[in-house]
């Protein structure tokens, strides 16, 4: 079933859930009673100031983030510690891209391969399949030609697509990806954006990302969820999202949105 | 070899420095790869501390020493885990705790303390067939887990959250490493002594890492490199009467100069 920006599936199954969620540090807590409903297929984005509580969201569903009230499910079953490694293989994680040591002895296409380590199983080594899996997703996001380089030497846009080839070779149900374009410079951030959008499509990824380019937002998720200081302040369609006083509510800051050949941008 | 190898001692002297070299060699691949010099230093001499105070309490060295870098990965292994957590702080204050703890052990040590000082500074020349049958034990356990587990080892360097997130047992692996660890350590104490041992197991996988970027060969030169500074300081401490564990260490960090400047690795950064 063909899944497009504008037609969300409403009757998809429900893939992953939270209810009345609650996370705490101590006495301090993170997330106040949080419910989100993703349906299969769907592109959500989460928005929010920083320190909203938005990474700590997304661990939630593969049991990165201990929680301590409410209900996390994914696929109907509840998320526990006994579960949780077989949750993690149907939901890859993306995370911001972080330096790393140009010496690392590792290259572009054995971290990638990396990604099906987990599904394959302890013992076993990766055979034509994995192989494949990998270079398929390199060429997904355009890096196939780079494979052999070692990771530390790529820029920090193509280490975040390099995440995002090994995330694939996962051959997940789920993606999470956590501000996929923060740090990037613009054509780099064109090139993820345009990868994650056409992997979507061409795989029918359910996605969740947290981003803090409310443009990317508006031009790639067909739901929107807004953190505030660890509370749900609005969910709902992307196109109802975009909405000045919306947006001033969640960021505190005065927000303009602009329209331009049909497309929606917010300036502020 | 002018008379090096014709006295049994000797002999095995050098097979325990061929072997307790590329055993640490290899060790230290993951202390380098994994950031856990630290955590490692840690552990290493709570292993040393820990022989130390088994002596003076009458018990096997052996025991005591795992027990205390079993203690030690289980004190530091969560704290290290913790994301965003400065471990310097914490580390350099355990780290003296455990120094101190082995001085005061040397202290309580009763007699001439030969076998306390011997921790210490190391003597391959007293090294015992126990020794030796200790260290190829560790050896097969140490090559066996890097062989049924090099996947997983691979997919945790540089991207350990990555990891984690995808399903791969990364506690299980990261733990089973301390404690793999803290057995090299003991392994080795008598024959390089508790003050050089991390330095041996570092300085070797620091070298290979200005040489290669295959993990494969890494692990091999590691093993390789610290193999040869083992026997070569072994030799240098028989012509010139000085302690082997110094020696060796010396001709470790001589390697990893050299090794830094002539390192292939050296052009590549252009970033």
């Amino acid at each position: 079933m063909p899944i497009s920006k504008h037609s969300p599936d409403f009757d998809a199954p429900v893939l992953a859930e939270l209810q009345d969620v609650q996370v705490c540090c101590g006495q301090h807590c993170i997330l106040h009673d949080v419910s989100l409903s993703i349906r299969q297929g769907e592109f959500w984005s989460l928005i929010g100031p920083n320190g909203a509580g938005k990474s700590t969201l997304l661990g939630l569903f593969n049991g990165l983030t201990p929680f301590r009230g409410g209900r996390v499910a994914y696929a109907g079953q509840a998320v526990t510690a006994r579960n949780v490694r077989q949750i993690r293989l149907k939901i890859a994680h993306v995370f911001q891209v972080m330096d790393i040591d140009p010496r690392m002895p590792l290259s572009v296409y054995e971290s990638v391969l990396g990604g099906t380590y987990a599904r394959l199983g302890l013992f076993r080594r990766p055979g034509k399949r994995e192989h494949r899996l990998a270079l398929d997703a390199l060429a997904t996001v355009g890096l196939a030609d780079m494979a052999g380089q070692p990771l530390g030497q790529l820029s920090g846009g193509q280490r975040q697509r390099v995440a995002l080839a090994r995330a694939l070779a996962q051959e997940p149900e789920l993606l999470l990806l956590d501000e996929p374009t923060a740090a990037l410079d613009w054509q780099a951030q064109r090139d993820i954006l345009d990868s994650i959008a056409a992997l979507r499509h061409e795989r029918k990824l359910t996605v969740l990302m947290v981003t803090h380019d409310l443009n990317a937002v508006f031009h790639l998720a067909e739901k929107v969820a807004m953190l505030r200081d660890g509370t749900m302040l609005w969910q709902g369609k992307a196109e109802a999202a975009m909405q000045p006083d919306l947006l001033e509510a969640l960021y505190q800051v005065p927000i303009v949105v602009a329209e331009h050949n049909g497309r929606k941008a917010a300036l502020f | 070899m002018d008379g090096f190898l014709q006295y049994e001692f000797l002999q095995r002297g050098l097979l325990m420095a061929l072997l307790g070299g590329s055993v640490c060699g290899v060790m230290g691949v993951f202390v380098v790869l994994w950031r856990m010099s630290l955590v490692g230093m840690c552990i290493s001499h709570a292993a040393f501390a820990g022989t130390l105070a088994a002596l003076v309490l009458g018990w096997p060295p052996l025991v005591g020493g795992v027990a205390a870098s079993l203690g030690a990965a289980a004190a530091v292994g969560p704290l290290a885990e913790r994301p965003g957590f400065s471990l310097d702080t914490a580390m350099g204050v355990i780290f003296s705790v455990v120094m101190s703890l082995a001085m005061l052990a040397l202290g309580l040590l009763p007699g001439a303390r030969v076998d306390g000082l011997n921790l210490i500074w190391g003597s391959l020349l007293t090294v015992t067939r126990a020794d030796l049958y200790l260290m190829a034990g560790t050896a097969v356990l140490l090559f066996s887990f890097i062989f049924l587990f090099y996947k997983e080892i691979q997919a945790i360097i540089g991207q350990k959250q990555s990891a984690l997130a995808s399903g791969i047992p990364v506690r299980a692996i990261y733990y089973t490493c301390l404690i793999l660890m803290g057995l090299v350590v003991v392994a080795s104490l008598k024959a390089i002594g508790g003050f050089l041992i991390f330095s041996l197991i570092v300085t070797p996988a620091a070298t290979s890492l200005q040489l290669t970027y295959s993990l494969r060969y890494m692990f091999w030169m590691s093993a390789v490199l610290g193999a040869m500074a083992s026997a070569c300081g072994l030799w240098l401490s028989f012509h010139f009467s000085v302690p082997p564990g110094a020696s060796i260490v010396f001709v470790a960090v001589m390697g990893l100069i050299t090794a830094m400047l002539f390192s292939p690795k050296k052009r590549d950064r252009t970033r």
